[in-house]
């Protein structure tokens, strides 16, 4: 129930907020429609040998917005900059409820409010453009909604672990800038990575970005059967508990080195 | 005029010698750098990867105008776009207060007070990567499209830098939209793509974008030598233009600045 009484009075914060909301999803909208557009004018203007249809570039990067607003967690530069770095962390070690727990509550709010606005877009456009393949059938969509949930989940620990590198850091941008670069090309924010050239592919597939952003919003798509969503699961849950442990044993070893200073 | 030379110098020294003093952010700051010049270049690539060429621009083409854009953004986050981060933040925390007290131009002290050299390897990556393939790919090139596409690019940092600065000057009113920032990251990028992508968009998404499809696209052609007389004038139009707007609405702004502690 203390959990919930958190969650709500977060969602308050998040929901005054809303602009602050707004821009962040139209980060998200504006990168998915960009490269939907340059893949839209590729496909209609004739390219022999194109990877996709255009159904198929539609619906990824629409999920791709979701997935955007919903699975791309912020959390890192508040736990860098505004805990770590400016000594925010102080009021949260006092309390009661681990620091990650609390920063769990503190974004999942605004992770719904944006969630929510590209869910929006996504059945406006569905009612444009009605033949985008999505996940149909009602037996695969609750083992498509537990890779989602893990993909959030992962999201958020691989963020609080990119957060508190600030604890040995003096100026967390430079890391926080490769991360952006590395999960942009990697989750599959530029393309499907299916559609990567051979000797990437099996590489951008296999790590664990792909587990974050991918393979929810393909399995969004409905394109993978149940035992591959099962395996996808299973993978997923191997790099949660490797994440898990990076991130005990660096908060460990980091908080020791914090030093706050406040009134 | 002299007065704001000798302080830029100045500047530029106190930037290179905060590089230095933290090495692990200097290391740091570099790799991400080399990385973002990577991304940058490379995404295109695989974009491109199953095409033969989009909008009427063959895939060398396209390259071509990717590796400009690395070039042009490079010297806009170098010089500017780094300010603009701060500028988010310092009217965030309220810490105009400072840069309004001092004896300089608020708007040059906002605008120039940061140099991350660190983007000197994304410009030089994106250099060496543009003249590759325009050698690889035979690209034309004579002596007076080099010179346009100079000015012009010099055009485009204006135009991006009064683009930026306008959406910024918001915040005076907005101070939580700090985000925006990362907003005009996304917006800027459009400029990486051809032109002719965003005349698929709604008239009214067009009129506001358009100056971004000028940016980059705009020396890119006057080096391929499709550049038509109308987009060079209307570049220099709208850049010197915008300028003047960002300036006026900044003085503007200023007038409605109300510190932290007030």
């Amino acid at each position: 129930m203390r959990y919930v009484r958190i969650f709500l009075l977060e969602a308050q914060y998040a929901l005054v907020y809303k602009s602050r909301s707004l821009v962040w999803f139209l980060v998200a909208l504006i990168n998915a429609t960009l490269y939907l557009l340059f893949w839209r004018g590729t496909l209609l203007h004739g390219n022999e040998g194109a990877p996709w249809s255009l159904s198929a570039a539609v619906s990824y990067y629409l999920l791709l917005i979701i997935a955007g607003s919903f699975l791309h967690v912020h959390i890192e530069e508040k736990v860098a900059f505004e805990d770590i770095q400016q000594g925010g962390l102080s009021a949260y070690l006092t309390r009661p409820f681990s620091y990650a727990q609390l920063m769990f509550l503190h974004e999942l709010p605004w992770r719904l409010v944006q969630g929510f606005l590209g869910m929006v877009v996504l059945f406006a456009v569905y009612q444009w453009f009605a033949h985008i393949p999505l996940v149909s059938s009602w037996i695969q969509l609750l083992p498509v909604l537990l890779v989602v949930l893990i993909g959030y989940i992962l999201t958020f620990i691989f963020k609080m672990i990119i957060g508190i590198t600030s604890f040995w850091l003096t100026d967390f941008s430079g890391i926080h800038n490769l991360e952006a670069i590395v999960f942009l090309l990697l989750g599959g924010f530029v393309m499907p990575l299916d559609l990567f050239p051979e000797g990437l592919r099996s590489v951008a597939l296999a790590q664990p970005m792909a587990y974050m952003i991918y393979y929810p919003v393909r399995a969004m798509q409905g394109y993978f059967d149940l035992p591959t969503l099962g395996r996808i699961a299973v993978i997923q849950l191997v790099w949660l508990i490797i994440f898990l442990t990076i991130y005990k044993r660096l908060w460990a070893m980091g908080v020791k080195r914090f030093t706050g200073v406040g009134q | 005029m002299r007065k704001y030379f000798s302080i830029y110098r100045q500047l530029l020294k106190v930037n290179l010698a905060a590089l230095v003093t933290y090495r692990a952010n200097f290391i740091n700051s570099v790799i991400s750098s080399v990385a973002w010049g990577f991304f940058s270049l490379y995404s295109i690539v695989v974009l491109t990867s199953r095409i033969n060429s989009a909008y009427g621009w063959r895939r060398e083409e396209l390259l071509f105008l990717n590796g400009m854009y690395g070039i042009v953004i490079g010297i806009f986050h170098m010089f500017l776009s780094i300010n603009m981060r701060r500028f988010s933040r310092v009217i965030h925390y309220g810490e105009l207060d400072l840069v309004l007290a001092k004896p300089i131009d608020p708007q040059f002290a906002v605008s120039l007070w940061l140099v991350d050299y660190t983007m000197i390897l994304r410009i030089v990556m994106a250099l060496v990567y543009t003249t590759w393939i325009a050698t690889q790919f035979h690209l034309s090139l004579s002596f007076s499209h080099l010179i346009l596409m100079v000015v012009f690019s010099l055009a485009s940092l204006l135009l991006l830098y009064s683009l930026w600065f306008c959406i910024l000057t918001i915040l005076i009113w907005f101070t939580n939209l700090t985000n925006l920032v990362v907003l005009m990251f996304s917006v800027e990028s459009l400029a990486r793509f051809p032109r002719e992508m965003s005349w698929q968009l709604a008239s009214y998404f067009l009129f506001i974008v358009f100056p971004l499809t000028l940016v980059v696209n705009t020396p890119a052609r006057a080096y391929l030598g499709r550049l038509e007389s109308w987009e060079g004038v209307v570049l220099l139009g709208i850049a010197f233009g915008l300028f003047t707007v960002a300036r006026t609405f900044w003085k503007f702004a200023l007038r409605y600045y109300t510190s932290a502690s007030s």
